[in-house]
């Protein structure tokens, strides 16, 4: 794709055909969980959108974030998103090595000062002066300071460079500091979870083509369209919560019959991200399907949030939410729209209680 | 032969709780809005929390009717209309049969199966190219 070259003209190039484009804007409105509705208006601003380059700094991270992206649905939407764009940095994917791939970042920032998309994979290690962590000699946090400068928003791949994640872990060995805990002068988008979700990382960046703008955000940082309800509220196995079903060890008559796995220390109910409905390994599951519960992942602090096996401190009376009144509207007979129109329940989700690690150590303790 | 495949392993059935009732108030109120005000709508069905087993009950209750089209267009896409006409199922695969959307459209015909003013102009001066240049059309005949 020639750099100037609208996403229109690039598919067109490659033989793909107005109804091949409109799917993929369906499927990409399905991803930015907007109404299917959308499909041409998306199809009318992707059409005339340009490719922004990406540069990809990837510091104190297991690379499962690059692997949760390129092992998804291929060729999909996914990949038609990475055609879409000019990753023009990236130290896994890149052919280049040594001075040249180093070469290659200071080009496209360089030629693409001030408009340049920045994602980062990793925790910044700022202990001994940045030594835990260098690339072609230059520390972790020097590259990002550098390479944030310029760039137009930073996209924060995964908990760790979201918010610190696993490095950051209690005794965090190596000062390891989230993307935001160090830049404070740009826009920034977390998408947070260990891995995050393919498409949620491709639905951030298809939103900037689309729309020219960051999607919006909660508190922290993370887009509502993905991270605005919690997995509890859009477990499939709530209305066993609400009927006070309940698993109480992972092979006995409730764990078969599909109940809820609040008291086996599920932490849905706490934790934001979009597993229950955008699911895994190409749709077939996410953790609660499989039985198992969710480890809150996509939160700050998870790791050292006590046992993922501890149920969290909180009453389940206090967590009213956004889902008792879409199931209530289901027996009704509205879930459909009741469940697929999130922004109308803006005004349920405030009502969430949100337990801090302290009220987890003050359960378990 | 190890001991493990001689233990018996039976599938419980769960208890089946449902969404597809409520899925199915929704489609109707659609319906009736396609019906009386010609709004069409769709639903996202990977945006629906359902039970294991709802999308096969939901799938059955609605049927087939007379339409099944096939689209190939950067990977297969179905498209049938269900035993309830304006009730369409369309499934979106990418090029390795993957599904990577769902959904249930209400409308008197899918966007996607007309065509396009962009390429209607495109065929028009490809048509009109082929007419113009006779030898395309003889070596079309000559293949024959």
């Amino acid at each position: 794709m020639k750099p100037h070259d609208t996403l229109a003209e690039h598919l067109q190039s490659q033989g793909i055909s107005r109804r091949g484009f409109l799917k993929f804007c369906a499927a990409t409105a399905s991803m930015l969980a907007l109404s299917p509705n959308m499909a041409g208006a998306i199809a009318d601003a992707l059409g005339k959108a340009r490719r922004p380059s990406v540069i990809w700094l990837s510091f104190q991270e297991c690379t499962g974030c690059t692997e949760s992206l390129t092992r998804s649905h291929n060729p999909s939407v996914e990949s038609l998103i990475l055609s879409a764009i000019s990753l023009d940095y990236h130290h896994t994917l890149q052919a280049a090595s040594g001075t040249a791939a180093e070469q290659a970042r200071e080009q496209a920032m360089h030629d693409n000062q001030g408009e340049y998309l920045l994602v980062v994979d990793g925790s910044i290690p700022t202990g001994a002066a940045g030594g835990y962590s260098t690339i072609a000699g230059i520390s972790n946090l020097q590259m990002l300071e550098e390479t944030a400068k310029h760039a137009a928003a930073i996209i924060s791949v995964g908990t760790c460079a979201a918010f610190g994640g696993i490095p950051y872990a209690n005794p965090n060995p190596t000062g390891a500091r989230s993307v935001m805990d160090l830049i404070h002068d740009k826009p920034i988008v977390n998408v947070p979870g260990c891995p995050p979700i393919p498409i949620v990382i491709t639905g951030v960046i298809s939103h900037y083509l689309t729309f020219g703008s960051l999607p919006e955000l909660d508190s922290l940082k993370r887009p509502l369209s993905f991270f605005g309800d919690t997995i509890h509220d859009r477990c499939y196995r709530r209305p066993f919560y609400d009927q006070g079903k309940f698993a109480k060890t992972f092979d006995d008559e409730g764990a078969r019959n599909g109940w809820c796995l609040y008291e086996l220390g599920c932490k849905g109910p706490t934790t934001h991200n979009a597993c229950a409905t955008a699911k895994w390994n190409n749709g077939v599951s996410f953790p609660i399907e499989s039985g198992h519960g969710c480890i809150g992942c996509s939160e700050p602090d998870f790791w050292d949030a006590g046992s993922f096996y501890q149920a969290i401190s909180s009453s389940p009376a206090d967590l009213s939410s956004a889902a008792t009144g879409a199931v209530i509207a289901g027996a009704a007979g509205g879930a459909a729209l009741g469940l697929y129109n999130k922004y109308k329940r803006s005004n349920a989700k405030d009502k969430h209680y949100t337990v801090t690690t302290d009220d987890m150590e003050e359960g378990s303790s | 032969m190890s001991k493990l495949d001689e233990i018996s392993v039976s599938i419980e059935p769960p208890a089946s709780p449902s969404q597809v009732r409520a899925i199915l108030t929704e489609l109707q109120t659609k319906l009736d809005s396609l019906a009386k005000q010609g709004i069409t709508d769709s639903v996202d069905l990977r945006s629906l929390p359902m039970f294991p087993g709802d999308y096969e009950l939901l799938k059955e209750t609605l049927g087939y009717g007379e339409i099944h089209i096939s689209i190939d267009a950067m990977g297969p896409t179905e498209i049938y209309e269900t035993a309830f006409p304006g009730i369409w199922w369309i499934t979106h695969s990418n090029s390795d049969d993957e599904n990577i959307a769902e959904f249930i459209e209400i409308t008197t015909l899918p966007a996607i199966l007309k065509t396009a003013d962009g390429d209607l102009q495109h065929a028009s001066q490809q048509l009109l190219q082929l007419i113009d240049n006779d030898t395309d059309i003889e070596s079309n005949l000559n293949r024959e």
